[in-house]
């Protein structure tokens, strides 16, 4: 009965270990910013508004120029659920409802991490969603605050 | 003796000084090297800088420029000079992309086909194909601050030669934006109450075919009857966005001409009443939002007063929508009527795209007649694939003894609605 008991101890936490590295493994997004923005990292629920299209100025005023990879890629998929709670299907349903009720503008498609990262350079307020593995030297990438 | 120890004294005095200003010269020289050294990277920092400004400004004094630019351009960024020029270049080149940036086009098609199933209705016994409608939407963000935003339709294959069809404006308006919580339009607008009637149009915004009816466009479910709203308005707008506890709530209150018999209401009211919209939706929790809507307009032939509540519940694959609106019309001649309709929309999505759905939906024209109410339970899927919607329903219509329904078998009678809608 110990031994059984020892088991399924060992055995639940072998699997709480993989679900935790499972989850490491699949939170593989980066936020990523100009590196003139002084920030360094960023509220978990400023980000998500900023993507939902709720907050569309920086606190100095300026426009915030959001943009993510394929909505579709796990990158995206990850940042959705941890961030904003939403799934890629309500996502999209949410933003055709923005977009053609004259709310707002959808953040930018951008098609590889790359040319986030380049639009990232050139535009000093925007924001992006990349995929963590990127190359990041040339921008400044945020951590997100709970 | 005593002469050759202070000669030597002294001899060693003057070597361990020649060997101290030997050290200080090396170190006076290390730390030239080193202004040098600084001057020399300022200056390139500062030609770079006036290169940017000379590109951006040119006939404005470099100094002046930069002085301008690192304390008033740039408060959020730039901590250090570094970070400075890291602003200036990435703005510069922002400005030679700017146009693609400012603008952005959407849009929407949707195809639609409709069969009455039966002979006795209203419905379609033609079976007919319906070029519903080709929509463009198009934003310019003029500045930080200022939206420009259309959207233009072209509805049953609009051809104004022969009279056909449908071409509308159906919003254009500028967007100011004071801040998050506060944003002013102008134009002309979608009225905002409720869940549809802003996406009334834009079909790939929801699964049915057709908006809801109960509480958007009454007469798709009892013939003849009054919208608890006009579709639009013209006039000025205020809504915003914010966070109340870490919950989102949003509010749009609109000041409109409101609606009107003759003329054109978005260009010359009929009357100096305005008439006045208010909506707030509340985030409840990250599955729910709640929200309430109030229209009222004084206008020449009627006095219209419209509220309703809504909900939009959305966890894992599950959703469901449901509102209710209750209207009162007092008319310049003749008696008041009070109306009310509600629906409930429970769908499940699967992972496919393909999303089944249900919608039973109830008005009444008239609370003041007994029993002649209408009614709509819709079967229906949704299936999204490569873009593209494709959306099939079997709509049930029926109505109480009283209704216009009354002339058909049961009551009630069947059609069979379809559409392709691609959204962009």
């Amino acid at each position: 009965m110990k031994y059984t008991a020892k088991g399924l101890f060992l055995l639940i936490l072998t699997a709480t270990a993989l679900m935790s590295t499972a989850s490491t493994r699949a939170d593989n997004h980066a936020v990523i910013v100009n590196r003139s923005n002084s920030i360094t990292s960023i509220d978990k629920e400023f980000l998500a508004s900023i993507y939902l299209g709720r907050t569309i100025l920086w606190e100095n005023g300026e426009r915030i120029k959001p943009g993510m990879i394929a909505v579709d890629s796990p990158s995206i998929k990850s940042f959705l659920k941890a961030v904003c709670s939403s799934t890629t299907r309500r996502f999209n349903a949410h933003w055709m409802k923005q977009i053609f009720s004259g709310s707002g503008i959808r953040p930018l498609d951008f098609s590889s991490s790359e040319n986030a990262i380049r639009y990232i350079v050139s535009h000093p307020n925007a924001i992006a969603i990349v995929d963590g593995s990127s190359n990041l030297d040339k921008v400044k990438h945020l951590k997100i605050i709970d | 003796m005593r002469v050759l120890i202070v000669v030597i004294v002294i001899i060693n005095c003057l070597a361990s000084n020649m060997a101290i200003a030997s050290d200080i010269d090396e170190k006076l020289d290390k730390a030239l090297l080193a202004i040098e050294l600084l001057i020399s990277e300022n200056e390139k920092l500062l030609q770079r800088i006036v290169k940017l400004e000379n590109i951006q400004t040119p006939a404005v004094e470099p100094d002046q420029l930069i002085s301008q630019k690192l304390t008033i351009k740039i408060p959020k960024v730039a901590t250090n000079i570094e970070e400075r020029v890291s602003y200036l270049e990435s703005s510069t080149l922002s400005k030679r992309d700017s146009l693609m940036d400012r603008i952005s086009i959407n849009g929407y098609s949707s195809f639609e086909f409709e069969e009455q199933l039966g002979d006795d209705g209203f419905g379609d016994t033609n079976a007919s194909f319906d070029a519903d409608l080709f929509d463009l939407v198009i934003n310019v963000q003029v500045n930080d601050k200022l939206r420009a935003s259309a959207d233009i339709t072209w509805e049953h294959g609009s051809a104004s030669e022969e009279n056909r069809g449908n071409v509308a404006l159906e919003y254009g308006f500028a967007e100011y934006a004071f801040s998050n919580s506060l944003k002013l339009r102008v134009g002309k607008m979608f009225t905002p109450f409720g869940i549809f009637n802003e996406i009334h149009t834009a079909k790939p915004a929801y699964l049915s075919v057709k908006e809801a009816g109960s509480t958007n466009k009454p007469k798709n479910v009892v013939d003849g009857s009054p919208r608890f709203y006009p579709r639009w308005g013209a006039g000025i707008a205020l809504q915003g966005d914010m966070s109340i506890k870490g919950k989102h709530l949003d509010y749009n209150f609109m000041v409109s001409n409101g609606d009107q018999k003759s003329g054109n209401p978005f260009e010359k009211d009929d009357n100096n009443n305005k008439a006045i919209t208010f909506r707030s939706r509340y985030d409840v929790s990250e599955d729910l939002q709640i929200g309430f809507s109030v229209y009222y307009d004084k206008g020449v032939s009627k006095e219209v007063l419209s509220q309703g509540l809504q909900f939009e519940y959305f966890t894992g694959n599950w959703g469901l929508l449901g509102e209710g609106v209750w209207g009162e019309i007092s008319p310049s001649i003749g008696q008041d009527i009070s109306h009310y309709g509600w629906f409930i929309q429970p769908s499940y999505s699967f992972e496919n795209g393909l999303t089944p759905y249900f919608r039973f939906e109830h008005y009444d024209p008239d609370s003041d007649i007994s029993d002649n109410q209408g009614y709509e339970a819709i079967f229906g899927i949704n299936h999204l694939f490569n873009g593209m919607t494709f959306k099939l329903e079997h709509i049930h219509n029926f109505g109480g003894s009283n209704s216009i329904f009354n002339t058909f078998p049961g009551n009630s009678y069947n059609e069979i609605q379809a559409a392709i809608v691609v959204g962009f």
